[in-house]
């Protein structure tokens, strides 16, 4: 394990940094999809086939995490904030717990693989194990989605 | 879209794959150099917790008696006692009212409670939950959801998951929703034998 862990952690830790604020959840999540990644020989597997596998999974895996975050305010919140501009929405990480609420799970995904980190279409496509025109559909859902979702928080 | 390489397409540059427009990039622009760097930065020895959670669980002395008890007796398995198998991978007694999960192997006509040892391909496996308050319980694995749904009145869930020869391990985060433990979880991490 230490061997995998010395050469993958760092990619699997500052993917899961990248989307999650506290340093403390950032490093659990990171556990959490190494501990997969070398449960399942990912190791041995081609190099591009196993860091597609770390984007999608730490990407999942925060995002459930984001979602299952219910603080206090939020109970006490009666009036849905409005979500951030479209622009920023995915490259602030203050952001990302709103967001994992409001939109679905593939949206979000294809947003902050294509947002954050910067992914082309066809590199979100081969990730998420889907078609170019899904993931175009899949962002324009997301802008729809926060659009409306901003119109109504006015 | 910017002009630097994804973050992905430089992390597979830092580990080795071969990108001769990324090297060319890196030339020229800190930010990505800095990434890479990150990228292939050593994190030293895995943290204790980590090692902990990767540790194959092991059951304690009074899910072992009963084992030995079913063996011995054939008792059904809604009959024995549920034991929790906690994350941290030390002997778990739970406290009164506090979830339990037992996940169960059937292999041939055996049934029995697992209690740490490597399944075997063509093994089933069946959980058990028993919480307060009848609470939704979500089984996943990786980003696949197996089952979401309430246990049968006895506590276990409906479903029987077949154990297959790909990877080291089956995987399985079990999550309590709505009910009293909103939000308990823990992940099971069930070892495969190796193929010989």
């Amino acid at each position: 394990m230490t061997a995998t862990y010395r050469r993958w952690y760092p990619v699997i830790h500052g993917k899961c940094a990248r989307m999650l604020r506290d340093p403390a959840e950032a490093d659990d999540v990171a556990q959490e999809a190494f501990l997969r990644f070398w449960q399942k020989g990912l190791s041995d597997r081609d190099t591009e086939v196993a860091v597609a596998w770390v984007y999608k999974t730490a990407t999942r895996l925060a995002i459930d995490r984001l979602r299952r975050q219910r603080t206090a305010q939020d109970h006490k919140r009666s009036v849905k904030p409005a979500p951030p501009a479209l622009t920023d929405a995915v490259a602030a990480r203050s952001t990302l717990a709103e967001l994992a609420r409001l939109v679905s799970e593939p949206e979000l995904t294809a947003a902050v693989l294509h947002r954050m980190d910067g992914m082309t279409h066809a590199e979100v496509a081969k990730t998420m194990a889907v078609s170019d025109r899904t993931v175009r559909r899949l962002l324009t859902r997301f802008d729809e989605r926060t659009e409306a979702l901003r119109a109504e928080a006015r | 879209m910017s002009d630097h390489p994804s973050r992905m397409a430089l992390d597979c540059y830092a580990l080795g794959v071969p990108d001769d427009a990324i090297e060319a990039h890196l030339t020229s622009c800190g930010r990505c150099r800095d990434h890479v760097e990150a990228s292939r930065a050593d994190p030293g020895a895995p943290p204790a917790a980590l090692l902990a959670r990767a540790r194959p669980r092991r059951a304690g002395p009074a899910l072992l008696g009963a084992v030995v008890l079913a063996l011995a007796a054939g008792l059904a398995l809604a009959v024995l006692p549920s034991t929790s198998v906690p994350d941290d991978g030390e002997p778990y007694t739970a406290a009164k009212g506090e979830p339990t999960l037992q996940l169960w192997v059937q292999r041939g006509d055996e049934v029995f409670p697992w209690a740490g040892d490597p399944v075997r391909p063509g093994d089933a496996l069946r959980l058990e939950v028993s919480a307060p308050g009848n609470p939704r319980v979500e089984v996943r694995s990786d980003d696949l959801v197996l089952y979401d749904g309430y246990p049968e009145g006895d506590g276990f869930l409906p479903p029987t998951w077949g154990v297959d020869a790909e990877g080291r391990a089956e995987i399985m985060s079990v999550r309590l929703i709505d009910g009293p433990y909103d939000d308990w979880h823990q992940t099971l991490v069930v070892p495969k034998e190796r193929a010989r």
